[in-house]
């Protein structure tokens, strides 16, 4: 097992630098650099000989990668880094703490669950280990250690890369998140209720809109929610029920406690329901595709036949194995919804990382541009392994070799 | 030919013994289980109509700027804004008898720009398909058939190629291809280059599907039979397996057909993907949802609807045939 997340990790280290080394390279010979804009004006000349000097832009393309990669995986205090704060960065720790607790508690929760683990030492360490996370989350975030790597700074001139890029982080995670559970309690759902009601009216109905979700672009499902749920319907009706930029409202600061909620989610709403949508129409299929595979199954039938209740086969027999499979989609669904991100942030005004990748690929900010596909790379590649992992913990007939 | 599934023992066809004289093939039988499927039926006819529209009908009706001499009424040039008596531009026309779907931002007609833009669309959809299922079925039949270092060496780097986080990817090279002065023009700009970047990026799927088939099908006794026979490695490789794990391949290229498109839709909408002024659906959509907020809703909903409703044919297609290419499915479906 050890031996096997070694290699994925040795693997998923060689993806990287394979996908850092295409991209800085096709980055080089697309020719035209940051500085294409300041050579109109003659005036810029030395401001554009002191830049390319201290950018390193006048090096062999070769030195320039091994420069950027090495800087890439330093961190620019060495001295604090040292400690246990490798893990945490710069970023709001209080920000990211609920949700890595409401991630492990979930994990750890349909792990026992479906692993049907009840020794009571497990239960201990599940309990402890909430408890042991929110405990060094609120020292690491009273303490203010901070921790960054040498991202470099942005060509747009707007500071740190790896500031901006973990600045923007928070707001990606509360969409992201949002839009996955948004998915998984619509679509898991979906699927056992069309595989329990086989060729039933609500059944063909799913199958048809779950192929129209697969078959239209996310940007033509975030601008269709903006125009009929937002801007029409506040036309027709005269309610206003969602907006349709940013994450909150100018004067948010001045709301109350139940206002801010409501500010929150009538932001968050559409553009994690544009992500969700699709997401939705494949864990339903998916889900509902497995669900169908265990009722035929022999085991079932002998749970119908010794005369248990239908609710119980179901919830509690076909079910928990129908769930199985699931969990691998999930995971390896992240990939999409970072995609769909990027897209419905561009839309929504969303100040996440998508955004930020639009802009800086726009401004040709080539240090942004990096440093931003490789944190998605890195991102994927554990949520790979963490799939393959999680998959052999809740299906014992898998094995690594 | 009507109902071959369910056709009794003893038919009209036996002869006086009780045996068929009429044999059923595999291809029947395929054709049978197709023509069950009535929304792959339609979705068939959908597509050809959409291909001949895209490919033959719009380019004859409308004509490129600068080309040889156009004989057309200007209500078919694609790339200029329609004018009114008064040479002034009719900028965001509503739907009307004679400009049956409006207008755009430029003034040009979207009926035009919809017939013509399905040309780059549909490009990019075959042109990745082919490539995917050419690198996949060759990377996946090698690497399932030779087993040790060439099959470790291609699944590696097919695992590499689907670690790749494809969006941002995609978005970066199609920001760069029209500065990549070594690639040759066609790929630049237009469909061709976007559609070998999405070739590139999409094919590791497949591969491993065709090698998973490729390792199960290797070990029977036809392979085996064949060995001995003295057929070489091509011929088996090509002549008795490939035809065996021709239904998955078939099924994905169909489902990567609708991805690529669906893709293609999204760069444009970012402004990577097909250049103005090559009309594509995409980029057609995307600039009608800006004029949208306005209430000038026609060229989102026209170009949205041919992409939407050309990507739900393709994807209506993959399912008819997954059912049809399967031989264990009998007649369940109603």
């Amino acid at each position: 097992m050890l031996a096997y997340i070694i290699r994925r990790l040795v693997y998923g280290v060689v993806t990287l630098l394979a996908l850092s080394l295409v991209v800085f390279l096709l980055i080089q010979a697309s020719g035209g650099g940051p500085l294409d804009r300041l050579k109109l004006n003659p005036r810029m000349a030395p401001v554009i000989a002191q830049l390319t000097e201290q950018w390193g832009l006048d090096k062999p393309i070769m030195q320039q990668y091994f420069t950027w990669l090495r800087n890439f995986v330093t961190p620019t205090d060495v001295a604090s880094a040292a400690g246990l704060t490798v893990i945490f960065g710069k970023i709001g720790i209080q920000g990211i703490m609920p949700i890595v607790t409401i991630v492990i508690a979930g994990a750890y929760t349909a792990w026992a669950f479906l692993a049907k683990i009840n020794q009571s030492w497990w239960r201990a360490f599940r309990a402890f280990s909430i408890v042991f996370v929110w405990v060094i989350g609120l020292w690491l975030a009273k303490s203010r250690i901070v921790f960054s790597l040498s991202w470099g700074d942005s060509f747009r001139g707007d500071g740190a890369v790896w500031d901006n890029i973990f600045g923007a982080a928070g707001a990606t995670f509360r969409l992201g998140i949002t839009a996955l559970l948004l998915a998984l309690l619509i679509g898991i759902p979906l699927g056992i209720f069309q595989a329990i009601r086989q060729y039933s009216f609500f059944d063909q109905v799913g199958t048809t809109l779950s192929f129209i979700a697969f078959s239209t672009p996310i940007f033509i499902i975030a601008i269709g929610f903006q125009l009929l749920l937002a801007l029409y319907l506040e036309k027709w009706t005269g309610v206003k029920l969602f907006f349709v930029t940013g994450m909150t409202d100018p004067g948010y600061n001045d709301l109350g406690f139940m206002a801010q909620i409501g500010d929150v989610v009538r932001h968050l709403v559409l553009p994690a329901l544009s992500i969700a949508l699709i997401s939705i129409a494949s864990y339903s299929r998916f889900q509902r595709a497995s669900m169908l595979e265990v009722m035929h199954s022999d085991y079932l039938r002998t749970a119908k036949a010794k005369g248990l209740p239908r609710r119980r086969v179901i919830l509690k027999h076909a079910l928990r194995n129908a769930l199985i499979p699931i969990v691998t989609l999930v995971s390896l669904d992240v990939a999409g919804i970072i995609g769909g991100a990027i897209i419905t942030e561009s839309i929504f005004g969303w100040p996440g990382v998508g955004r930020l990748y639009i802009q800086a690929i726009n401004a040709v900010d080539y240090p942004t541009v990096m440093a931003v596909v490789m944190s998605i790379g890195i991102g994927i590649v554990i949520m790979n392994i963490v799939a393959d992992i999680l998959y052999g913990v809740l299906d014992p007939r898998v094995r690594y070799d | 030919m009507t109902d071959l599934l369910n056709r009794p023992e003893g038919g009209p066809n036996d002869d006086a013994e009780g045996m068929a004289v009429e044999p059923i093939t595999q291809w029947d039988l395929f054709i049978a289980r197709l023509r069950r499927h009535r929304l792959a039926m339609i979705s068939t006819i959908f597509l050809f109509v959409i291909i001949i529209v895209s490919f033959i009908i719009g380019p004859l009706l409308s004509c490129d700027k600068g080309a040889v001499e156009c004989d057309f009424p200007q209500l078919w040039d694609y790339t200029d804004g329609l004018r009114d008596d008064n040479d002034r531009l009719l900028v965001n026309i509503a739907p009307r008898t004679e400009i049956p779907f409006g207008t755009d931002e430029l003034g040009r007609d979207v009926l035009a720009r919809v017939v013509r833009g399905g040309q780059a669309s549909l490009t990019v959809g075959f042109v990745t398909g082919l490539l995917v299922a050419s690198i996949g079925t060759v990377v996946g039949a090698l690497a399932g058939y030779y087993p040790g270092i060439v099959d470790q060496a291609l699944m590696r780097f097919t695992d590499l190629i689907l670690g790749l986080p494809l969006l941002p990817v995609a978005i970066v090279v199609g920001r760069l291809l029209p500065e990549l002065t070594f690639l040759p023009d066609w790929m630049q700009s237009g469909p061709w280059g976007i559609a070998f970047l999405l070739g590139f990026l999409l094919w590791g799927g497949l591969a491993r599907i065709v090698r998973a088939e490729f390792l199960s099908l290797r070990e029977k006794e036809f392979v085996e039979a064949a060995r001995a026979a003295g057929a070489s490695d091509r011929r088996i490789i090509f002549r008795h397996i490939l035809p065996n794990a021709m239904s998955p391949i078939i099924v994905q290229t169909t489902l990567i057909i609708g991805a690529a498109i669906i893709i293609e839709a999204a760069l444009s909408f970012l402004g990577f993907g097909v250049r103005p002024p090559t009309p594509t659906w995409g980029g057609m959509a995307a600039e009608g949802g800006g004029v949208a907020v306005r209430g000038f809703w026609w060229e989102l909903v026209f170009a949205g609807s041919a992409l939407v409703s050309t990507v739900l044919a393709v994807n209506f297609i993959g399912d008819g045939l997954r059912d049809a290419l399967d031989p264990t499915q009998t007649i369940e479906r109603k």
